[in-house]
């Protein structure tokens, strides 16, 4: 078992390069002995159904592998993984998470207080479900569902909590491995924390450099200070937040003003931008007085696309 | 080349693997076994621990994991298991099998006195110094003053307290141990060591005692037997050669019932079978045969073997 914590230790670690020097031609005897015992053994009609229904309580999902932060990072994990849904669509200011328990299959660090599905039928391999590893998540996250199970008449569990040394070690390690699964919404906990006011948080990405544009009221600049007592009740009809950067030769400008429901973004460049949200559908703006002008945008996130250079500017509005 | 490209374990499970698929899958293993320094030994069990793998040893390694696979049913849903999971999980399982076979490999074998005597050697000659008199070695970890042995102490008296090394699973590697055995004897002995009672005084600090226990289990187990004297072999030998093919006959002659048996390497090219494969059918055979009849004594033993060998040498040359 010490080689399987081992393993679980490196994945998420960078990994070393080992050259290999052989290769085999294809009279290998040992290449077409393996061909010859999987011959015609099993069959692997792509389930090409990936559904996904609204998240429910004893549901398995699959995470998606990459994923973009409330700040806008790329988050991308080395390991797939399978989680539980043990509570879903709870929400946190209109944003809904779930609580999730990771699936393991490595089931031969199984503790007395873990539960166990042996039937392989259901997912394709045994599983533990990690209940001592629950963890809250975006529902945004969550890929497609493997299907909705009674998860109770699989489980099979003793009582005998005592945990051997490697056991100790898979759990901290899995705890560890699998913040990936909990960045997400520990990053908008921040996001929301870090917001200009207490309604309206923006932030910019730009060549990998995140940026919260400025905060106005009646066009003026509130440094920190006055954004904090904005927070904390100042409110005005004519707020807005605004970036303005060189970008290659040409200036850009962006101005983001919350209605009520929705927002308005203002784009002021020579540049042509196109923008789509991060389901890649395009928005059609209205050209006036220099600028691109963007209405009735929900809250979420958007990719500001120069048409002449493809330069990207993520933009994420709450 | 940390994870299996899941188009080429697809193209294998579809019974389409290609050459290049094939030194894919090569290559990961590859990675793998020296990311974790797998002993060689524990897939070819005729080579030392410490031994370097060859081509073919990867080559056997490969094989016996998907032979392991379709034993163990990992495979029977794999269809299930979801596309971008199918290569997590077959790393996953590669490792258990891993595990698998080094928990097998100690389970069943010692440390032979000829291994420690390698070792030990190869670390003396790196880290100690020597003196030779009278046609004997001395060695110490510091000047070797032969003179001082005059006052010398009991080495066997001086190493009785020493901590023994328990062989268990977790032990791949057999060096780091006896040079650590080297170091102790040199701690609480501080007198030049003649070389061949240097090497046994470390042979003894490994701690084999559930090896002898096996073995003293398994001799009081053939006495207990009792003799069925009217037995003239028939059903035990018809049920050994039941269903066995002329080929398969002539396998466990050439290997099982020669005073001088073949390595398995030219038995394997000359019956053309990959060496795991002939490794596995004798190692069935000759766990069949132990299970079928125990003899109650030597002379017992050979009449079975000898009517054994005259069935199989009959359908070998039907």
């Amino acid at each position: 078992m010490d080689d399987m914590i081992k393993y679980i230790q490196s994945l998420t670690k960078s990994k070393k390069d080992f050259p290999f020097e052989f290769e085999a031609q294809s009279n290998d005897i040992y290449f077409n002995q393996l061909k010859a015992l999987l011959d015609s053994k099993f069959s692997l009609e792509a389930n090409t159904l990936k559904s996904k229904p609204t998240p429910r309580s004893g549901q398995l999902w699959l995470i998606k592998s990459t994923y973009e932060d409330y700040f806008t990072n790329r988050i991308e994990s080395d390991i797939p993984f399978i989680v539980l849904v043990v509570e879903a669509n709870e929400s946190l200011e209109n944003e809904l998470f779930c609580r999730v328990q990771p699936v393991s299959p490595f089931t031969e660090f199984l503790g007395g207080d873990d539960y166990v599905v042996s039937d392989p039928s259901l997912i394709g391999f045994p599983f533990l479900i990690e209940t001592w590893n629950e963890q809250p998540i975006l529902n945004e996250i969550l890929d497609y569902s493997l299907g909705s199970f009674d998860i109770d008449q699989y489980i099979s569990f003793t009582d005998n909590v005592v945990l051997s040394e490697q056991k100790i070690a898979f759990r901290k390690l899995e705890v560890d491995n699998t913040a990936f699964l909990r960045h997400s919404i520990l990053n908008y906990l921040k996001f929301m924390e870090e917001r200009q006011t207490e309604d309206t948080g923006i932030v910019i990405s730009i060549n990998q450099h995140i940026v919260k544009p400025s905060f106005f009221v009646d066009e003026i600049k509130y440094d920190n200070h006055y954004a904090y007592a904005a927070k904390t009740g100042i409110d005005n009809s004519n707020k807005y937040f605004e970036w303005e950067q060189k970008l290659a030769t040409v200036n850009i400008k962006i101005r983001i003003k919350r209605n009520i429901e929705d927002f308005i973004m203002s784009v002021f460049s020579d540049m042509d931008f196109v923008l789509k949200n991060n389901a890649n559908k395009i928005f059609t703006g209205t050209e006036a007085e220099g600028r691109m002008i963007f209405s009735m945008l929900n809250p979420g996130l958007y990719y500001l696309e120069s048409v002449s250079n493809k330069s990207l500017i993520k933009i994420r509005i709450k | 080349m940390n994870r299996f490209n899941i188009v080429y374990i697809n193209d294998l499970l579809n019974g389409k693997l290609s050459i290049e698929g094939y030194n894919h899958i090569l290559s990961v293993v590859g990675y793998y076994t020296k990311l974790n320094q797998w002993p060689v030994s524990i897939i070819v069990p005729e080579k030392n621990r410490d031994s370097r793998w060859e081509k073919e040893d990867y080559e056997e390694l490969i094989q016996q994991y998907f032979e392991w696979l379709l034993v163990k049913g990992k495979l029977n849903y794999v269809h299930k298991v979801p596309d971008s999971y199918r290569s997590y999980y077959f790393l996953q399982l590669l490792i258990s099998f891993i595990s698998d076979k080094i928990s097998e490999y100690q389970k069943t074998t010692g440390v032979s006195y000829n291994a420690i005597k390698k070792i030990t050697l190869e670390i003396l000659e790196d880290r100690f110094r020597k003196k030779e008199r009278d046609a004997k070695v001395f060695w110490s970890d510091g000047d070797v003053i032969l003179e001082d042995m005059s006052v010398s102490q009991d080495l066997d008296e001086c190493i009785r307290s020493l901590p023994r090394v328990v062989i268990t699973e977790k032990i791949k590697h057999l060096k780091p141990h006896v040079k650590n055995c080297l170091l102790s004897i040199f701690e609480v002995y501080h007198f030049p060591i003649e070389q061949e009672a240097l090497i046994n005084s470390v042979y003894r600090l490994f701690d084999q005692s559930q090896y002898h226990t096996t073995e003293f289990h398994s001799q009081n187990s053939n006495v207990e037997l009792e003799v069925d004297s009217a037995s003239n072999y028939k059903v035990q030998v018809d049920s050994l050669v039941l269903n066995l093919s002329a080929s398969d006959c002539q396998i466990f002659l050439s290997y099982l019932f020669v005073n001088d048996p073949p390595s398995l390497d030219s038995l394997a090219s000359k019956f053309n079978l990959p060496k795991s494969s002939l490794h596995l059918k004798i190692a069935s055979f000759k766990k069949k045969i132990s299970t079928t009849y125990i003899p109650v004594n030597q002379d017992d033993g050979v009449l079975f073997l000898e009517k054994l060998h005259i069935a199989l040498d009959k359908i070998a040359n039907e």
